[in-house]
């Protein structure tokens, strides 16, 4: 890939920030379709392009000084990563889509556990996708480890918990009906089917 | 090999998550530090004692207690009696050591115990296990016990919360539905194997298997077969089921209790079906068949698996035709799989086979044949065809006329071999000549096979194996090209697992 | 259908179900719509996503892996290093170009055909002594001889024997 390539490394990321700058302008501006748009672009260029880690950890190459620890330094590319993820996350949030935004905030927590605002972003969309527990845990989570963001995540927690009790509460509404026809209707037909 | 040396490292765990053999993980944790890292998590996360041999005193356990760290990692673990009490000597903790490093593995989804030996039930390392078991998340669960479990403990057992698979295959104490009785309502089991079904009276069995609802894979060791059908119509959910073929003696009064019954409700629709008998008694056999067809009323079966053992010397087990045609008239646009292994079917029956179930990919059963083309001509409309297995009985040599001993005449053969199958269905239909070891089937013989039906691959014929490969020509394959590998080494299927 | 531009500047027209077999490029169809506009790969040459895009090709129609697939799923997925007929004739290759798909399908995010890519890898693995495995890598012992020795003491238990 990289003989057959003339652009380098320090050219694509130059590129991926300019479309990151882009679209950080047009989320500023409310405008978060187009943000996702510059954003994806960014990502076109940043992705696959820290294929040299293995080296970068002394494989291949000669050994590092004897080192005890030899933790996978973070680069600048994992940095922006990251905070695309993150963004593209508040992007999917103003828009509802939850499952985007629960995937973009992973993505970004990959690269950075502590990135405080994905947390939040992931524990809310997994909260409004219905995985009640699992919004849960992560908002606890975060609690825990950030302070400063444990109000909101406390408050989020609460709201998440009224729209968990009212989706229960028409669940077994619906359940019971649903119990109900059923008990009337086991008949070889519908059990074999 | 040195583009290697380029791989990213995100990719280098998806690599080695690849490797399952233990072997394979412990030389990866011992490249350098990167892989060790990746792999470790990988090395533990099944621990299976059953591994260690009598030399060695090293027990996974051990360097659980030590590294308490790694014990996150693992989500599967065999542990059996036998080696405890072989370790004993040494390490006379080594029961409650190892109960104490089950218990820190926290994130445990399966653990299967094993204790072949018989010992008084409070000997047994099992009660301690109890606790144990209640703190961890466990989901599957298998007990192998020559000793009784107790009471206590079955009823523990089928209540453990979340549990979806339980497996207890238990030679002593009372018989398995009598503590199943205890199974409530939102038994969340879905998977079950009970090894030591005994005769027990209907209304448990009403009672227990009505609880049990969920129940999609059933697995059943001496039950005697007029107790399944009321078994079948409480599980409508059930699509596997594997059951031992077990006449119940003619003194039991269980015989006809079932006979007089109606049974109310529909079988489920089984996707696959094993059934596994080991009698001399070929009469018994012969009622096994219709038997069959009665389970399977609906069309839905995808795997036909039939383990019949025989201790008779003068027959082995042979499937009738009236079962081949009656399984397809059913099962004919589903079935994938006719697996009978060492039971004999005709010539006739086999391209009955390859005709009237066109999904048909694995097919594996002995059968008696003068020489390759035969076998070849039944074959031809074997289109879905991926794997053959055949145990063949040659009747005449390859090179000489195809002159049956019998009769005489090279003209009678196939008529005779047709009259034959129609008359004498099941036993002693073909002469017993020995099995012949000669290597009348070569890769050339494969080949042929192989192109004929265009998705097989795997030919295994006696004892020889071949495996063919497609030529491509670019990127296309090359009709009618095949390239045979000859006696490639298959890994072996374990059935000691089952016995 | 969907305009993609190598990192040598060839251009690729494809039909959208077929591109979509890239998770990374479906996201983006998905997040923002198709447009006219020429989706950019900058981090694949032409002569690799010509390979990808047969492999795309051939499977598509397929169900995708699930985003949010949990870890028994992933699994089953993982247990076996079978290889379908086709997937191994397809990753049939020299290893700089196996190399190159498995990190294009990284980039792509193509769960499935960065599975063949590993399992054929893996299979390259199997059997293979630590010292084989550091010159198939061609990478060095970064461990001590008595970090050697603690972890050989510690996963004793896994030992060929």
């Amino acid at each position: 890939m990289a003989s057959s390539n003339p652009v380098s490394v320090e050219e694509k990321v130059a590129t991926a920030k300019q479309h990151k700058d882009v679209a950080d302008q047009a989320f500023k501006a409310g405008n978060t379709k187009d943000a996702l748009r510059s954003y994806h672009q960014a990502l076109l260029y940043l992705l696959g392009l820290d294929k040299n880690a293995m080296q970068g950890l002394g494989m291949g190459a000669p050994p590092p000084p004897a080192g005890e620890e030899v933790k996978q330094e973070r680069t600048e590319i994992d940095e922006i990563v990251e905070k695309v993820y993150a963004n593209m996350s508040a992007c999917h949030i103003k828009h509802s889509n939850w499952q985007r935004a629960a995937e973009t905030a992973e993505k970004a927590l990959a690269k950075n556990d502590k990135n405080y605002k994905a947390m939040f972003r992931k524990g809310k969309a997994l909260g409004e996708q219905g995985f009640f527990e699992k919004a849960m845990k992560v908002l606890e989570d975060l609690k825990s480890k950030s302070p400063e963001d444990a109000a909101a995540a406390d408050a989020e927690m609460t709201r998440l918990r009224i729209i968990d009790n009212e989706r229960e509460r028409v669940h077994k509404q619906k359940m019971k009906g649903f119990l109900k026809q059923k008990s009337l209707s086991v008949t070889e037909e519908s059990i074999s089917s | 090999m040195q583009v290697l040396n380029n791989l990213p490292l995100d990719i280098l765990p998806s690599i080695l998550s690849h490797l399952v053999d233990r072997r394979d993980r412990y030389s990866c944790a011992l490249v350098n530090k990167t892989f060790n890292r990746v792999t470790t998590p990988l090395l533990y996360r099944k621990l299976d004692s059953r591994i260690l041999s009598n030399t060695t005193l090293s027990h996974p356990f051990e360097t659980l207690l030590i590294r308490p760290d790694l014990a996150q990692y693992v989500r599967h673990v065999t542990e059996t009696g036998a080696v405890l009490r072989m370790l004993h000597v040494r390490y006379p903790n080594i029961t409650e050591d190892t109960l104490r490093a089950l218990s820190l593995c926290a994130n445990i989804h399966s653990l299967t115990w094993v204790d072949d030996d018989s010992f008084s039930s409070s000997d047994s390392p099992l009660l301690g296990l109890l606790p144990v078991l209640r703190s961890l998340p466990l989901r599957e669960l298998t007990i192998r016990t020559h000793s009784d479990l107790g009471e206590h403990l079955w009823n523990e057992l089928i209540q453990l919360n979340g549990l979806r698979r339980l497996s207890i295959w238990c030679m002593a104490g009372p018989p398995a539905p009598l503590q199943l009785r205890v199974a409530q309502e939102g038994t969340t089991l879905t998977h079950l194997e009970l090894g030591s079904f005994c005769q027990c009276s209907t209304y448990i069995l009403f009672s227990v298997f009505t609880h049990l609802q969920l129940l999609r894979e059933l697995r059943l060791k001496g039950t005697p077969v007029s107790a399944l059908a009321s078994i079948l119509v409480r599980l409508p959910n059930l699509h596997t089921f594997d059951v031992e073929y077990l006449m119940a003696s003619p003194t039991s009064p269980f015989r006809h209790e079932f006979s007089s019954l109606s049974h109310s409700g529909p079988y489920p629709r089984l996707r696959k079906l094993i059934i596994r008998t080991n009698t001399s008694d070929l009469m018994v056999i012969e009622m096994l068949f219709p038997w069959v067809h009665t389970l399977l009323p609906h069309t839905s079966l995808e795997s036909f698996h039939l383990h019949a053992f025989t201790s008779s010397s003068s027959g082995r087990v042979h499937i009738p035709e009236t079962f081949i045609h009656d399984l397809a008239c059913v099962h004919g646009s589903v079935l994938k799989e006719f697996l009978v292994d060492d039971s004999f079917v005709t010539l006739d029956d086999v391209q009955t086979l390859c005709m009237a179930f066109p999904r048909l990919e694995n097919l594996s059963c002995a059968l008696a044949s003068p020489d390759v083309v035969s076998i070849a001509q039944a074959m031809s409309d074997a289109r879905a065809l991926k794997q053959l297995k055949l145990q063949v009985q040659w009747t005449s040599s390859r090179g000489t006329t195809n002159i049956d001993a019998s009769t005489g005449s090279p003209s009678t053969m196939s008529q005779s071999r047709r009259l034959r199958s129609n008359h004498t269905p099941y036993a002693a239909r073909i002469s017993s000549k020995r099995l012949s070891a000669c290597p009348l089937f070569t890769a050339d013989d494969a080949r042929t096979l192989m192109v004929n039906s265009p998705l097989l691959n795997l030919v295994e014929i006696n004892t020889e194996h071949y495996l063919g490969k497609w030529i491509l020509k670019g990127r296309r394959r090359e009709p009618g090209l095949v390239q045979v590998v000859e006696n490639i080494s298959l890994p072996p299927v374990n059935w000691s697992k089952w016995y | 259908m969907v305009l993609l531009v190598t990192s040598d500047n060839e251009q690729f027209t494809t039909e959208r179900e077929i591109v979509e077999r890239s998770v990374l490029i479906k996201n983006m169809l998905e997040d923002v719509g198709e447009t006219d506009q020429p989706i950019p790969l900058p981090n694949v040459s032409s002569s690799v996503l010509k390979k990808v895009l047969e492999y795309c090709e051939h499977h598509r129609g397929e169900p995708l892996p699930s985003a949010d697939s949990d870890q028994s799923q992933d699994e089953t997925r993982k247990r076996s290093t079978d290889i379908s007929e086709w997937d191994q004739k397809f990753i049939n290759v020299d290893q700089e170009m196996l190399f190159e798909i498995i990190l294009a399908a990284n980039y792509l995010d193509i769960k499935s055909l960065l599975d063949v890519g590993c399992k054929t890898v893996a299979n390259m693995i199997k059997g293979k002594t630590p010292e084989e495995i550091r010159k198939l890598f061609n990478i060095v012992n970064d461990f001590t001889p008595e970090e050697e020795a603690q972890i050989k003491k510690e996963n004793e238990w896994a030992e060929d024997r």
